[in-house]
Order: structure tokens, then sequence, then C-alpha cells
């Protein structure tokens, strides 16, 4: 059992017009074996918390790994990160050339990775393309060279840097089934940030939203997804029967955990109520988030 | 060595990848070469107060041995931070320091094999005897990591401070031309031995030009020195800029 421990984490950028804060006092432990969705605004401190955990910036605080029962400092050997997607590599080598290049920084012989970075080609639909010039390949096509580059050396912990930025549906659809059924991220620790909310309410497992630098944990199993809202054309009073039902002047919200929609539609009917709209509201991690960014 | 290997073949690569700028600074190479030994001795003579075309071309050739090497290292750090992949390597790595050593290291033997090998071609074909380069090549290869280590300094403040990097192009070709000059006044104060690359400057050229030069246990020291303090200055000054661009959030932002 593999444990990320992050123990009040800050970190304050010095700036001439005075130090802005860009991660406050973060406490929060990620377990292996699950893909994490990290979501928050531009400037919510994202990046800044995957370059802490990547040393790529000091910090305040402490981020421990937690392995059999013993705390150690995170190093180099634990981790590996697509920061900047298509940037991450070199434009000028070939996408195999990628590949071996970064496998060597880590000491690790091509011939050792060669199979499995075949097997990341194939899955990644990118087998045909492995000995073309990365800067000849399409933007989809480099961020998931990023992407083998990073997964090939086969670390326990993998950050991932807004890993969808810029692809189109096909190559968003092929990350979403990578992640979501892939053997490659099993027994992983991946966190992964992004505006994608429908990428990471597919691949993640657990949700972290980041807000002016401070992170909450969103039990996303506990998140009402069975809200219908009716609209008609008159007005009701509240009918105190029904619980789970929550009426407004010209439309109602109906809870399908608490009741059966055909009772209410049934009890709708009998009022000679005409229905103008039926909606199954999008109380999904969008709505969430939105209400979590709208919150102060 | 895999380390090594790695970063050679990448190095490799590049300059494969980009033939035609390659070739190009090969073939300018030749004729600058060229072009100095073909010159008649008597303008040669005028020109120099009566020495041989060695004391033009030695100072021109470590003029581009001094040149390269330092730009190999600050050109490398200015490229990994404006491609996006300087992060990476950190990542990857657990620390840049090496590795640019060894992109420096790689980066000089690949400018060395052409470079000597126009030499040696150019002798052959024109018969002078140019034997002196090769001599002196382990008086040069000693006194390397003191262009290094003034290149990390350099490398420090492109680090911290990003938009420098033209300021340090300027400043290494006045500088390395102001050693090359300085060389050929034949100097023994002690103020050149401070001088990166200083002492094996001022040995080698006395090599190539194929004067009786008293080589001793000294100037062995001098070199040897020259080249650790530099080398130690410049990683601590590249640690310290790397906690600042660290602190500052700009290891990587160009």
């Amino acid at each position: 059992m593999t444990t990320i421990s992050i123990k009040n984490l800050t970190k304050y950028y010095p700036r001439k017009k005075g130090a802005v804060k860009a991660l406050d006092d973060i406490s929060v432990e990620i377990n292996d074996n699950q893909i994490v969705g990290l979501l928050g605004q531009n400037g919510s401190g994202k990046t800044t918390f995957i370059k802490s955990c990547t040393n790529l910036i000091t910090f305040d605080g402490n981020i421990m790994l937690e392995c059999n029962g013993k705390k150690r400092k995170l190093t180099h050997k634990d981790y590996s990160a697509v920061l900047e997607g298509n940037r991450n590599i070199y434009w000028k080598l070939t996408a195999l050339e990628n590949i071996r290049f970064f496998a060597g920084l880590r000491g690790i012989k091509y011939s050792k990775i060669k199979n499995l970075a075949n097997d990341l080609l194939k899955t990644l639909y990118l087998y045909d393309k492995k000995d073309c010039l990365v800067e000849t390949l399409s933007r989809g096509m480099q961020q998931k060279t990023a992407l083998i580059c990073t997964l090939v050396v086969d670390t326990p912990i993998v950050f991932l840097d807004e890993p969808t930025l810029g692809l189109d549906v096909e190559s968003k659809n092929q990350l979403k089934e990578f992640f979501s059924h892939g053997e490659f991220v099993k027994n992983k620790l991946i966190l992964a940030t992004s505006h994608d909310l429908e990428f990471i309410r597919t691949i993640a497992s657990k949700h972290l939203f980041i807000k002016s630098g401070k992170i909450h944990d969103i039990d996303m199993k506990n998140i009402n997804n069975k809200i219908y809202k009716i609209t008609f054309d008159c007005s009701l009073t509240q009918n105190t029967e029904f619980a789970g039902v929550e009426f407004k002047s010209n439309c109602i919200y109906v809870n399908t955990e608490q009741i059966r929609l055909s009772t209410v539609l049934n009890y709708l009917e009998h009022e000679n109520v005409n229905i103008t709209d039926i909606l199954k509201m999008n109380n999904d991690i969008e709505t969430i988030y939105l209400n979590f960014i709208k919150e102060k | 060595m895999l380390l090594l290997k790695t970063i050679f073949r990448k190095e490799f690569l590049y300059l494969w990848r980009y033939k035609a700028n390659t070739i190009a600074s090969i073939i300018f190479m030749s004729v600058i070469f060229l072009g100095i030994l073909l010159i008649p001795d008597t303008f040669i003579a005028i020109a120099t107060h009566g020495k041989s075309k060695l004391v033009v071309l030695g100072p021109l050739v470590l003029w581009l041995i001094m040149q390269t090497s330092f730009t190999s290292i600050t050109q490398g750090i200015i490229g990994d931070s404006t491609l996006g992949t300087l992060e990476q390597l950190y990542i990857s790595s657990g620390g840049y320091c090496k590795i640019i050593f060894l992109k420096a290291l790689s980066s000089f033997i690949l400018n060395m094999i052409p470079t000597f090998s126009i030499i040696c071609i150019i002798s052959l074909i024109i018969k002078t005897n140019l034997l002196g380069f090769l001599i002196g090549l382990p008086i040069i290869i000693l006194g390397i990591p003191s262009i290094w280590g003034f290149s990390l300094i350099a490398g420090a403040f492109i680090l911290a401070f990003k938009q420098v990097s033209m300021i340090v192009t300027i400043f290494s070709v006045i500088f390395f031309s102001g050693i090359s000059y300085l060389s050929l006044k034949n100097m023994d104060s002690i103020f050149f031995h401070i001088l990166p690359f200083g002492t094996s400057n001022k040995v080698s050229l006395s090599i190539i030009q194929n004067i009786n030069y008293d080589f001793g246990i000294f100037d062995m020291i001098m070199i040897i020195a020259n080249s650790t303090v530099y080398l130690v200055i410049g990683i601590m000054c590249f640690k310290f800029a790397e906690n600042y661009a660290k602190k500052h959030g700009k290891l990587g932002m160009h």
C-alpha cells in the first residue's frame, strides 16, 4: 500500500508587489491504485500542487511517501509526469527515440522496456507512427507520445497536468478509454489535473477540487444524480404529501431516489396540469464544480 | 555510462536532424582554415611581425573550442527552457547539472571530431605541419572543465533571470576573443592564469605554434586548479540559481 501523505503544504511565490499565496496549508492523503482528478480554475494552484509534489518548486510543509508502514521523502524514482503535454518531448526526435531517451535518463535500458513501449504504442494507436519525427505528428499524437514516455518508466506515481489540453474528441476518447480500462494504469497512483470535467469524471475514482490554493475532497458517491425538473404552464401550491418533491412557481424538482417519477406525473395529470417540459437535471460533476467555485 | 550514451545519442541525432546546419558550419570552418593557410607567407609575416600562419590559426581554433564549449551549456539551458523539456529533464533524472555536463561532454566530442578531422585533412592537402594541434589536445581537454564551470555561472543567470541569453552570448564572444588576444601577447602575468582556460590556452597555443615552451609541473597544477576552481564555483552558482528559480517558480519558464 503506497500513500502520498501531504501535510501543511503551503507555497508563496515572492513577487515585487508582495508574496502571492498559491497553496494554502493543504493536507491530504492519496492512496495507490486510484486515479485522482484535481479540478480547479486557472490560477487555483493545480500546477503548483503538482510541481510541489515533483520537487520543481520549493515549498513549506511535508510531502511524504508512506510505503509498507515506512515514511520517506518522495524522490524522482517514485514518480514520472507529463507537465506541458506535447512540449515535454523533443520534436526533432521520433516517438521511439523520445521513449528511449527518457527511459535512458532514468538508467533504464531500452531492451528492458521494449515490449511495454510497443504495447503502449499499440494501445494508444501510435505504433505506425513510432518512427516519425514528433514535429510531424498531430497535437494529440504528441501528447500521447509524452504520455508513453512517462508511463514506460513504470513508476508507482504518475502526475498528469492537463493531459487533454488541445486534444480533439477522438484523442480525448482514446485517453478516456486508456485510463478507464487500461491495464497500464493498474496499481498506480495517478493524479491528473484538467479543465475537462467529463474526462475527470470518467477516469477518476477520487475527486479533489482546488480553489484559492485550498483543496477540498469531494465524495462523488454521495452526489444525487437523479433529479428531474418538470415545468408546466400554471402554478401549483406545495403538496406536503410528497417527500422528495420541491415545488417552485411553475415547476417542480423531483428526487427519484425518494419518489417515483410516475407517481408525480400521475398526480400532475390528476391536477390537470399541462406539462411543458421534463428535464433530467445535470446534477453531476459539472454542477457541483460550478457550485463549488461560486461558493465563497 | 548509460546516461552518457543516452545523451550522446540524442546530441548526435540532433546534429544529424539539422544536417544542413551541421554541414554548413563544417564547410565554413574548412573555408576559414584553408583561407588562412593559403594566404601567402609574406602577407602573414607582415601582419604578424614575421611569425608563422599558426599564430593566426592557433588562437582561432582555441577561440572556436572555447566558444562552442561555452555555448553548448548556455544554449542547452536556453533550448530546454524554450522547448519545455527542462522540467521533464529534472523529473527524469532528479537533477539537471549532471545532464548538462554530459550534454557538454557529448557536444565537445561531436564538435572536436570534425574540427580536428578538418585540420588533419587540410594539413595533408597543403602539406603543412599541424601536428601541434593534436599534441596540444590533451592540454585543451584538461582546461575545458574551466569553460564548463564558467558557462555554468552564465547558465545560473539564464536560469534565474531568463531574458539574458543575448547578453550572455555577446559577453562570451567578447570575453573569449579577449582571452585569445591576450594569449597572442604572450603574457606571463598571474592574471592570465586566473582567467578560465587561461593557462591551457597559453600552453596549448605554444605547442600549436611549435614554440619551444618549457611546460612544467607548475603549468599542469595551474591548469587542473583552474579547471577545478571554475567547475566548483560554476556548480555552486548553478545550484544557487536553481534554488532561486524553484522558489520563484521560474524553473521551466522562458
